[in-house]
């Protein structure tokens, strides 16, 4: 049976290279086949913000859009998102605004390995 | 669940966030024991007044864990550390000595850190 | 099986990730991976001797490695890997994850 990794990531989009950490082993589990979570709290949540447009850092917006094109269940805490102005619309394509009570859970709950990146 | 409280409560959101996490999981009926740790035991000093920072209690976050069985532990030389080892404790937060952590950690299959 | 992967992803010196460690498991039992800043454990001579000591196997994410001007060959303790080989370690040569 496909072993699933989640992945809760908590630093924002910039000024840390934490979500981008999160974002590359995302990836890379997929490529070796297996199923991938993300959950975004706290901070974290300002990484899947729509339109982002780093001039020299690496657009994790679209790296996150990314891994959910390629099977990637992301979701996230809504009241984290509410907190910081955040509306639903203003996420990249395929996350889900979710909580913890539900989709954290549901995630941790089918997990065989959970990650955490934070600082 | 396993959820590592390593930071201090009010100066940064992480304690709190930490713990409404483990209640989060506690909820749904998920087994969760909580450590708070390093600058994370001053979480258990009895007598904090989040109001007076308008933040919300990280006492109440603790209590309310209760509830749902999930056990919060305090560890004792991180207590000491700090000089608070004779410090009254939020209610129920048990203490601990740093050799039992293992013991703790292999009772779980998932961790965080906060 | 290693049972226990560590994240570590600060500088020894922001965060010395080796007392914790050591409270959670038995060398023997641990496998440290170091991420971004976390990578200067395994440069360092006196760090990179303390997580020798605390994890049987360090790996070193080799582009956080590359970013800093380092090589493999200035490791002091562990080997380079990608993500590949670091998803690998985290879902079949570990059996969970505790980030530091």
């Amino acid at each position: 049976m496909t072993k699933t990794l989640t992945i809760i990531w908590r630093s924002g989009s910039m000024m840390a290279m934490d979500s981008n950490v999160a974002t590359k082993l995302a990836a890379a589990a997929l490529r070796k086949g297996y199923k991938v979570n993300m959950f975004g709290y706290g901070e974290g949540i300002t990484a899947v913000k729509k339109g982002q447009a780093p001039k020299r850092f690496p657009n994790v917006g679209e790296e996150i859009e990314e891994l959910a094109k390629a099977g990637a269940k992301i979701s996230l805490c809504e009241t984290c998102y509410a907190a910081r102005g955040f509306q639903r619309g203003e996420e990249v394509e395929g996350v889900k605004i979710g909580s913890l009570t539900n989709e954290l859970f549901g995630f941790i709950s089918e997990s065989d390995r959970l990650v955490t990146i934070a600082r | 669940m396993l959820v590592m409280v390593t930071k201090a409560p009010y100066g940064l959101e992480d304690a709190f966030a930490g713990l409404r996490l483990a209640l989060a999981m506690g909820v749904n009926g998920m087994r969760v024991t909580v450590i708070e740790s390093d600058d994370g035991v001053y979480n258990a000093i009895a007598g904090q007044k989040p109001e007076a920072v308008a933040m919300p209690s990280n006492v109440e976050a603790t209590t309310e864990l209760y509830d749902f069985d999930v056990r919060v532990f305090a560890v004792r030389e991180d207590l000491e550390d700090r000089g608070v080892a004779d410090a009254p404790l939020v209610d129920g937060v048990k203490v601990i000595g740093k050799d039992e952590l293992k013991a703790i950690l292999e009772e779980h299959d998932v961790t965080t850190t906060f | 099986m290693v049972r226990t992967a560590f994240i570590v992803i600060r500088s020894p010196q922001e965060l010395d990730p080796v007392e914790t460690m050591h409270r959670l498991a038995d060398r023997d039992d641990s496998t440290a991976i170091l991420f971004e800043d976390g990578v200067y454990n395994a440069l360092q001579p006196k760090r990179s001797a303390l997580i020798a000591n605390a994890a049987a196997d360090v790996i070193v994410a080799h582009d956080d490695l590359e970013a800093r001007g380092f090589r493999e060959s200035d490791l002091k303790v562990g080997k380079a890997a990608d993500y590949d080989q670091i998803i690998e370690t985290i879902m079949e040569r570990t059996e969970r994850t505790v980030t530091i």
